[in-house]
């Protein structure tokens, strides 16, 4: 139909629909859990002060009354999302490629064969070395900036991953 | 010059300073455009005092730019040795470049009017890369300048692993423009855009408008004529005249676009000489550039509505670029990293297109559809989603008759989806893949399979139910989109790149 004159079988192909991911560690979920907590517990606290605010109009004082249970809320609503999101994560490592899986709503793969990747970068905020993770960040030509970042990967696995694909990437890089 | 002595530092002509001053005077036009436009509108002030520090500041200016070009000139070396050329330029901000020969994406030598009485060149080298440099010897002898070239192309040759079989082919002229397709090619080009850039950043104020007119009227003693039209004819005439006045400065965009087109193209000659392709072309200055088969990333054959009604195609070919992706591709003339092949025609399309990429049968293409219905679905609601409410609130506030503005506007943009979906297509012939799409033209983009630098395929939960994704194909020049598109063709397209991709010994640079 679409596909003409193809010289192989494409029942032969290696098939990345049927590829076996892996979610991340669990140790990610914690990660990003703190970072919810670092977020919102401020937020929830100062939103308590906001009663101590001397506003002259009742109904808006009385809207104000309100703010800490909307926080809380809206925190629940995010962490189930976040929770929801940090499921549908995970990567498969193939002889010359790497996928990786994201997206609540819009759920995106992301195919890069190694021998197109131009360099790599590990780095690891402060959060997550707590957590001992790290993120993998790919970068090809053509892409101003990173062509694909995998965060939440536990350290030592992340650096076993940059040295596995750097050899491939080396080794087919014919420029 | 032997190629021993190329081996030390060499200085460049002094004639390059004129060269620095075009450059500043480019930047300052390209970077800074409005601030020119006000200070011009400035210096035209009736105040003697605006007018007269308007004018020291211009003439301060100049005598800076001056002062720079002089300090860039003395600062600019180079040198070439063993497969790399080292370069130190900059004044305030100093550089030493060193680029190997076979990071270079195309070699241009320019001859700008200037140099040509006296043999001189500037040599540009352009590198593909996060940082895209653009490397120019400016004010080298021509015949050193053509040396340097070949030394770098065979430099980029022996890189690259299994070309022996494209030798034994003929070199030879593939293409040669008339003085009258270039006028066509100006005519369909996008130079437009930078004019009406132009133009809008100086109505884009309309204390600017005002004072324009305002100036205009006093400078030509219109307000007599102005106030006579209105005693005549009442406001409508006035509204006639400017109108035409309009009208006439809108002729004057293409007029505008088809000097810019022959200044830069005039003299189109396109030669091929084993792997390397050479295109030469230019009015005042020559430019001669130089592209390596190997590192063509795609083709783009654009034709808009005028192309269409000229029946010709304006091919693109598409280098390593180091923009956002798609953006990149969208900058007039395609950018630097972009070699164009303009108002080719249709027949001659398809051969060019299998020079370049050899096996590639643009004729013999099947073209699938997208899936329509939730094409023109998903874009009617994403306008019926502003549009509603709009209309809503103006057919209760105003007059019931905006009511109609959402079924009229429906109907109306619907039409232009269907167009859009019937332009939309995408097939894979052989080793290569096409991706087509357009309005009233068609931008068809052609590239090597194996050259797929990474494939994205996204669902949402109910195009998953309906098996159809979104597929972004990404090349090293730009990234391409394909909606709606059923799954098994993504995931089997996505495939058979990647099989390509990954097995293919080929240098996809």
């Amino acid at each position: 139909m679409a596909f003409t004159n193809i010289n192989i079988d494409t029942n032969t192909l290696p098939q990345a629909a049927a590829l076996e991911m892996q979610p991340m560690p669990q140790a990610y979920q914690r990660e990003i859990m703190t970072q919810l907590v670092i977020i919102f517990v401020p937020v929830f606290l100062v939103s308590w002060l906001s009663w101590l605010l001397p506003i002259p109009e009742p109904t808006v004082k009385f809207v104000f009354k309100f703010l800490p249970l909307l926080i809380v809320v809206i925190a629940v609503l995010v962490s189930v999302l976040t929770v929801m999101q940090f499921r549908v994560k995970a990567y498969a490592l193939r002889e010359q490629d790497i996928a990786y899986r994201s997206g609540l709503v819009f759920r995106k793969t992301v195919l890069l064969p190694f021998n197109r990747v131009q360099h790599m970068e590990v780095t690891s905020g402060p959060l997550q070395r707590r957590f001992g993770l790290a993120s993998l960040k790919f970068f090809t030509a053509g892409g101003a900036s990173v062509d694909l970042k995998i965060a939440g990967l536990e350290a030592p696995e992340a650096e076993r991953l940059r040295i596995f694909i750097l050899r491939r990437s080396q080794g087919n890089n014919v420029s | 010059m032997s190629a021993d002595s190329l081996h030390q530092w060499h200085r460049i002509s002094p004639l390059a300073i004129l060269f620095f001053i075009g450059s500043f005077v480019r930047n300052i036009l390209t970077h800074g455009l409005p601030a020119v436009i006000v200070a011009f509108a400035a210096f035209m002030s009736a105040d003697a005092v605006i007018s007269d520090w308007t004018l020291r500041g211009i003439l301060v200016m100049a005598a800076a730019g001056l002062g720079i070009a002089l300090l860039q000139y003395l600062r600019f070396r180079y040198c070439i040795n063993d497969g790399h050329i080292l370069v130190r330029s900059g004044v305030l901000h100093r550089e030493e470049l060193d680029i190997e020969f076979n990071r270079v994406q195309n070699v241009t030598i320019k001859e700008p009017f200037y140099m040509r009485p006296v043999g001189l060149a500037v040599l540009s080298i352009d590198t593909a890369g996060s940082k895209s440099k653009e490397i120019n010897l400016a004010g080298i002898e021509r015949k050193l300048a053509l040396e340097i070239r070949t030394t770098i192309l065979a430099g980029v040759e022996s890189e690259s692993a299994t070309v022996a079989d494209r030798k034994d082919l003929p070199a030879g002229l593939l293409l040669a423009l008339t003085r009258r397709d270039i006028v066509i090619y100006g005519l369909t080009a996008n130079f437009l855009l930078w004019v009406a850039l132009a133009i809008g950043a100086i109505f884009g104020s309309e204390n600017i408008t005002e004072k324009f007119f305002g100036w205009l009227a006093s400078r030509y003693e219109l307000e007599e004529a102005v106030t006579i039209l209105q005693n005549e004819g009442g406001l409508l005439l006035v509204a006639l005249v400017f109108g035409l006045g309009l009208f006439l400065l809108f002729l004057l965009l293409p007029l505008l676009s088809v000097i810019g087109a022959l200044f830069r193209y005039d003299g189109y000659r396109l030669t091929v000489d084993g792997e390397t392709y050479r295109k030469s072309a230019g009015l005042l200055t020559r430019h001669d550039e130089s592209l390596k088969q190997h590192k063509i990333q795609a083709i783009v054959w654009k034709q808009n509505a005028v192309a269409c009604f000229f029946k010709r195609i304006n091919i693109q070919l598409r280098q390593v670029s180091a923009g956002t992706g798609i953006e990149a591709g969208q900058l007039p003339g395609g950018g630097k990293s972009s070699f164009i092949v303009p108002a080719v025609k249709p027949e001659h399309a398809n051969e060019l297109s299998a020079e370049f990429m050899p096996g590639c049968q643009a004729a013999s293409t099947i073209w699938s559809p997208v899936d329509r219905r939730r094409y023109i679905l998903i874009k009617l609601i994403l306008v019926a989603l502003p549009l509603l409410p709009l209309s809503l609130l103006l057919a209760i506030g105003v007059n019931w008759k905006f009511g109609l503005m959402l079924p009229l506007g429906l109907m109306l943009t619907g039409l232009v989806f269907n167009r859009c979906w019937t332009k939309l297509g995408y097939g894979v012939n052989g080793d290569y893949g096409f991706v087509r799409q357009g309005f009233i033209g068609t931008v068809t983009t052609i590239f090597p399979m194996f050259k797929v630098q990474r494939i994205d395929i996204r669902q949402t939960p109910v195009q998953h139910r309906k098996g159809l994704a979104h597929l972004t194909i990404h090349l090293a020049s730009h990234s391409l989109k394909v909606p709606y598109v059923s799954m098994h063709d993504a995931s089997l397209f996505r495939d058979l790149a990647l099989y390509q991709a990954e097995s293919s010994e080929q240098p996809w640079y």
